[in-house]
């Protein structure tokens, strides 16, 4: 995935991306694996976030952001963090990597539908499982044998 | 105290984050998943939704089995995607897995005796080449001698799961050789019919993997042949294709003609795990 292909798709995931390159983001997706996690993985993640805070819509300019940042640690004075307050911190901490984690694979969504996109190519072919249950079997119980080929002289 | 409550409570929901999954699905997939899910109307997701109360609320004894299916039929599709074939219909797939009984038939014939189904004949020899890989594994001192015997005496079921994740370590040890961080923990990950199926394939383009597979390399025609060679006969093949290699190389070693034919008449892991081991030895 190159430059011009990842700002495409950062147009796609912060929702700037014109409606004339749509399809081309489309294409992209159907084509590039490493395109889809990468935007798999920034949707989850925007998504994590907005469980956990609610989405604003806004997105702060990164240099407005940065110039705050280093005015209010130029005026807040160091001081020695309470017990209390660091246990609330790592509880907030533990939380958001539960949130985090829980949603990264399939965004937010429920419960249920986490299992049903975790499985849906099976879910999908599930006429065929109920059809060929005896075939599935037949085929594991090869790739358990297929697992220890190579160990019989003679065999190869 | 309410402080350590909290501290609780917070890993109490990190550890529910990461609730147990029938079996692992690659990444990769799941992302297919996603993208596939964001095109169904809410028709076809409500049939997926009812498919899938059907699997979580089957609590009969034949659970397992259906999960062991899911879990197959998950790695047959995952395999035919890489391959570029996106979608597989239903009438396809039947086919395939209707051929596969024949498959068996030519491939382990019966025998004069009492008639036997394929699946008691591929679990027979199976039985029989899980015996060997924990003996060579014995032999080979990567597997201890007390629990060699305690998996021996395992039921059969319980000793192909238990063999299994040995094979799953092995091959993770020999693929080490040639994969980076990354592809090891999505290793790891899987299950381990999963990482045997991405060895196998492995060797298909390497002849061996680990450290041998780095001295000894295959042409262009050769590859052409793995590819085309179908499961059955892939080690026959690869040690046809790989022994002479493997001769040539210790001929210009100081292994003993006596040693090198011992070597070349080994079965082919075998002989991978013994040219591993001889060629971590050569540095």
């Amino acid at each position: 995935m190159d430059d011009a292909q990842r700002q495409l798709l950062q147009a796609l995931t912060d929702g700037t991306l014109e409606p004339a390159r749509q399809a081309e983001a489309d294409a992209l997706l159907a084509s590039d694996a490493e395109a889809a996690r990468f935007v798999a993985e920034h949707r989850a993640l925007w998504a994590a976030l907005g469980d956990a805070f609610g989405d604003t819509g806004v997105r702060p300019e990164a240099r407005f952001r940065s110039a705050v940042r280093e005015a209010h640690q130029s005026q807040t004075p160091r001081r020695v963090i309470p017990l209390r307050r660091l246990t609330a911190a790592a509880a907030v901490l533990l939380a958001a990597l539960a949130l985090h984690f829980s949603g990264r694979e399939e965004g937010a969504l429920s419960a249920e539908d986490h299992q049903v996109v975790r499985y849906l190519h099976v879910l999908r072919s599930f006429d065929v499982l109920q059809q060929q249950a005896a075939a599935l079997d037949l085929r594991y119980d090869v790739e358990v044998l297929h697992a220890f080929e190579g160990e019989l002289e003679g065999e190869g | 105290m309410r402080r350590w409550l909290l501290v609780l409570l917070a890993a109490a929901l990190l550890l529910a984050a990461g609730r147990r999954h029938l079996f692992h699905v690659p990444h990769d997939q799941l992302t297919v998943n996603r993208l596939a899910w964001n095109t169904l109307d809410e028709i076809e997701r409500d049939a997926l939704r009812s498919t899938w109360r059907r699997v979580a609320s089957n609590s009969g004894p034949d659970r397992s089995g259906l999960e062991r299916r899911m879990e197959t039929l998950s790695r047959l599709l995952v395999v035919r995607r890489r391959g570029n074939d996106r979608s597989l219909p239903s009438t396809e797939l039947n086919a395939e897995l209707a051929e596969l009984e024949q498959c068996v038939n030519k491939w382990l014939p019966e025998s004069a005796g009492a008639p036997q189904s394929a699946a008691a004949r591929v679990t027979r020899r199976t039985g029989r080449l899980l015996n060997l890989f924990l003996e060579h594994l014995t032999d080979a001192r990567r597997l201890d001698p007390a629990e060699r015997d305690r998996l021996l005496a395992l039921p059969y079921s319980r000793r192909v799961v238990e063999g299994l994740e040995l094979q799953k370590r092995e091959e993770i040890f020999f693929l080490s050789e040639t994969s980076g961080a990354r592809d090891m923990d999505e290793l790891d990950r899987q299950e381990p019919l999963a990482v045997v199926a991405n060895a196998r394939d492995q060797r298909r383009r390497r002849g061996f993997l680990g450290r041998a597979g780095r001295v000894m390399d295959l042409s262009a025609s050769e590859l052409r042949r793995l590819a085309d060679v179908p499961p059955e006969e892939l080690m026959s093949t690869l040690r046809e294709l790989m022994v002479p290699k493997v001769r040539r190389h210790l001929e210009h070693t100081d292994v003993s003609d006596e040693r090198i034919e011992a070597i070349l008449a080994q079965p082919y892991r075998e002989l991978e795990r013994t040219l591993d081991a001889l060629v971590r030895g050569e540095r």
